[in-house]
């Protein structure tokens, strides 16, 4: 297989951000922030951002999860709640046990819940155990594009936020710099947008593992210039690909689309599994989750709408349908759907969506029940025979 | 005898047809923050759904394994063809679980209402919204608002809740389960009859000896069927109060005039852990000191990701103010594990009493 030659830089960029978040500096604050929240703001204000569901997935890829989860476990968590939330409870509870000592210690928290419920009752617990405030962003349901009272009650509260801000940290928030950053962010996705659809090529330059590494930035580092500049130089290097017809270095017989968050601990072992059998994973629905549009004219207003339509705050018929089109966009022979039991809004409606999928347009589908974050939930030789009967079914119909 | 007059009520899937508001369509109400006034004033008769112990689990290809018992009753009621006579199915944005069940009802072709509720409630913004929500949803065109039927509905369900607050008090002096099956049977007939019967039970507990025993308050997510209230009943232990998605966290009996007054009366309810800012703790503590409990019975359904996490913070306030709890872990329904935590939590304040040197 072909190694990426970008990914040398992706690992400077975010050694960097990581060591860049722990040096200390006079009048240095940092904000913990979930991964949908409206970070452009903050990042005008120059307020640093940290993630701790980036923080969590770094340390389940690392395989220092399962420590973690059992030192938050031991203090009451339940073992069935999100292992993301697990994992960095357990490094703010013992952040000796945690690589990096944990994140540093946020001024503020920031929690967006258009991703789902559980970031709300995780973040009540930091800012309770951590006695440190938390800006709440409520961004209610939406059934295709935003209603105008839903996006006036967001607008509404992120004014409030940069009123909270600027009363935390005594600085003003510059107009022109959120603009400067909100452009810079609409660039980022719009090129994390373009490097996905590389992959509607045959055969494919990039497969989802090399996706689920390099979403990182646009999460993390989303409205600067070092997210930028790694997605500009990995798409320059996909084209390339492209050009000479070149693959990710191995056969393509059987495309796959995976549905959810990866399985961070297992990322490349369960890759492996399906690439034994000429499987390749094309697209993926979770890395599309930054691919989200910002408006031109009044920037919170926009960002009220962007922040409003992530895919996880979508209803039913607009998560059935972005699957359908990345399906056969991607040119899919299969779907593989990890049930993932931390994430319930993610796994609920899958079983829903495949009978759906398989009525409309017949693929083969297959689920597979796992977890993020924690390998306890993680049963490798179960995986692999259903891989192996599922392949082999794809294999019988290609 | 309360009773036998609780007993003759025991929970049934009512038919559209049978009671009082026999034309209007039914519609199944998943939460107790839709108020059934609102769904009345657009040409329903609002019924409870409550998850059930007498459906066999048909869930499974449906739902994945992880998901909390009440979704998996409500899914298979739904398989198993239980809610056919139901028309509308009227849904809030509460938990993740909430909301895949809107997506799965809405996908199975059934007529849903969701109301986009705000999930943040100590800020003014929220209010605002959800006034605009409520109007959305009165301006479908299928729906057949009517203001005039709103009022009445809303005079209605104040009457029926002030009788619920009222027979509350006397919770004390009745076996758990009646209260149990009595609170079901309210939210699932029309509120003329609930207020009849509830005014009957009313009269004749405020004439009956308190229970004697442990008084306990009951914290938590919902059950399925009486088991944890007949274990209760037979512990001796009495419920003084309770906190519980299918029990008292509803709205204050004042009658809705307006619209405005819905989203009013929706941030009187007693806080869960769904919503942000609702002063959970405070309530807490408002309920211990109007209750007085020998002990706290939190109850939580596995994979209810809601109550599990307020589970933390719920513990952590009781054993700051040294109150004895249990918490219990359900699928739904009690087991004899549970009977025997239930013994020994019975044993512990018995312990505690003689320690304080009975109270
Ligand atoms: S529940 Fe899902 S969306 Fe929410 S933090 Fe966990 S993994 Fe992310
Ligand atoms: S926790 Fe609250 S919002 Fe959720 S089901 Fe229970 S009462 Fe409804
Ligand atoms: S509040 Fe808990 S028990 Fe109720 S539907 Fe949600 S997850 Fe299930």
């Amino acid at each position: 297989m072909s190694r990426l030659t970008s990914t040398d830089y992706l690992k400077k960029v975010m050694s960097r951000y990581y060591t860049g978040l722990r040096i200390p500096s006079p009048g240095k604050r940092i904000a913990w922030v979930t991964s949908g929240a409206p970070v452009e703001i903050l990042r005008a204000m120059n307020i640093q951002v940290a993630y701790p569901e980036n923080y969590a997935a770094l340390c389940a890829a690392r395989r220092q999860s399962q420590r973690l989860i059992e030192i938050a476990e031991s203090s009451g968590l339940s073992g069935d709640l999100c292992s993301y939330a697990r994992c960095h409870i357990g490094s703010v509870l013992s952040p000796n046990a945690a690589p990096w000592k944990g994140l540093p210690r946020p001024a503020v928290l920031i929690c967006c819940n258009n991703i789902c419920s559980t970031v709300t009752l995780w973040y009540e617990y930091l800012a309770d155990i951590l006695k440190v405030p938390l800006f709440f962003i409520d961004t209610p349901r939406v059934d295709g594009a935003p209603a105008s009272h839903q996006v006036a009650y967001v607008k509404r509260q992120l004014e409030d936020l940069v009123c909270f801000l600027e009363a935390r940290f005594g600085r003003r928030l510059d107009e022109q710099a959120l603009k400067a950053t909100l452009k810079t962010s609409a660039q980022t996705a719009k090129l994390w947008a373009n490097i996905r659809s590389t992959a509607m090529k045959r055969p494919s330059p990039i497969e989802a593992p090399d996706l689920f590494i390099a979403m990182a930035p646009i999460v993390v580092l989303r409205g600067t210039r070092a997210a930028l500049d790694f997605y500009q130089l990995l798409h320059k290097e996909l084209l390339v690909r492209i050009d000479n017809g070149v693959g990710i270095g191995r056969y393509e017989r059987v495309r796959l689309v995976w549905d959810n968050i990866a399985i961070w601990h297992a990322l490349f072992r369960v890759n492996q599994m399906f690439a034994a059998h000429g499987g390749v994973f094309v697209a993926d629905t979770y890395t599309g989750g930054w691919t989200f549009e910002l408006m031109e004219g009044d920037p919170l207003e926009s960002m009220a709408h962007a922040y409003l339509s992530v895919f996880l705050n979508k209803g039913f018929a607009d998560r059935l349908a972005d699957l359908e089109k990345t399906l056969s966009e991607y040119g899919a022979d299969g779907l593989v759907m990890h049930a993932n039991r931390s994430c319930k809004p993610y796994s609920l409606i899958q079983p829903e969506l495949a009978r759906e999928i398989s009525r409309r347009m017949g693929l083969p589908i297959l689920l597979l029940e796992s977890d993020m974050a924690d390998p306890r939930a993680y049963a490798e030789e179960q995986l692999r025979l259903r891989i192996e009967a599922f392949m082999e079914q794809l294999g019988g119909i290609l | 005898m309360p009773v036998e007059h609780g007993k003759k009520h025991t929970f049934v899937w009512q038919k559209p047809g049978s009671g009082r508001n026999g034309d209007a369509p039914s519609a199944a109400v998943f939460c107790g923050e839709i108020l059934p006034e609102l769904i009345m004033a657009l040409g329903y008769m609002p019924k409870r759904l409550f998850p059930s112990v007498s459906c066999p689990d048909l869930s499974p290809a449906t739902l994945p394994p992880f998901s909390c018992t009440t979704a998996k009753s409500y899914v298979s009621m739904l398989l198993q063809g239980k809610m056919d006579d139901v028309e509308l199915f009227a849904f809030s944005d509460t938990c993740d679980t909430m909301i895949a069940l809107h997506s799965i009802f809405q996908s199975r072709g059934k007529k849903t209402i969701r109301l986009a509720s705000p999930r943040s409630i100590s800020i003014a913004a929220s209010r605002h919204y959800l006034l605009a929500e409520i109007q959305r949803i009165a301006a479908i065109p299928e729906m057949r608002f009517s203001e005039e039927v709103f009022r009445r509905a809303a005079s209605l369900y104040a009457r029926q809740r002030q009788l619920l607050k009222a027979l509350t008090e006397f919770r004390d002096r009745m076996p758990q389960e009646v209260f149990f099956e009595i609170g079901r049977y309210t939210w699932t007939v029309h509120p003329e009859e609930a207020c009849a019967v509830l005014e009957d039970l009313v009269k004749e507990l405020s004439t009956s000896p308190r229970r004697q025993g442990f008084r306990v308050l009951l914290l938590g997510s919902c059950v399925l069927g009486p088991g944890l209230f007949q274990l209760l009943d037979r512990l001796k232990l009495v419920v003084a109060g309770d906190n519980m998605c299918d029990s008292q966290r509803i709205h204050p009996g004042w009658p809705a005039a307006h619209l405005s007054d819905i989203a009013a009366l929706t941030y009187e309810r007693k806080p869960c852990p769904c919503k942000h800012g609702g002063g959970a703790a405070a309530c807490l503590d408002r309920l211990l000191a109007s209750c007085s409990p020998d002990g706290v019975i939190i109850h939580t359904q596995k994979f209810c990701d809601p109550h599990s996490w307020d589970l933390t913070r719920v513990k952590q306030q009781l054993a700051r103010l040294g109150v004895s709890y249990l918490h219990l872990e359900t699928s739904g329904e009690v087991s004899e594990q549970h009977r025997l935590r239930l013994e020994s939590f019975c044993e512990l304040l018995e312990a505690r009493r003689q320690h304080s040197g009975g109270r």
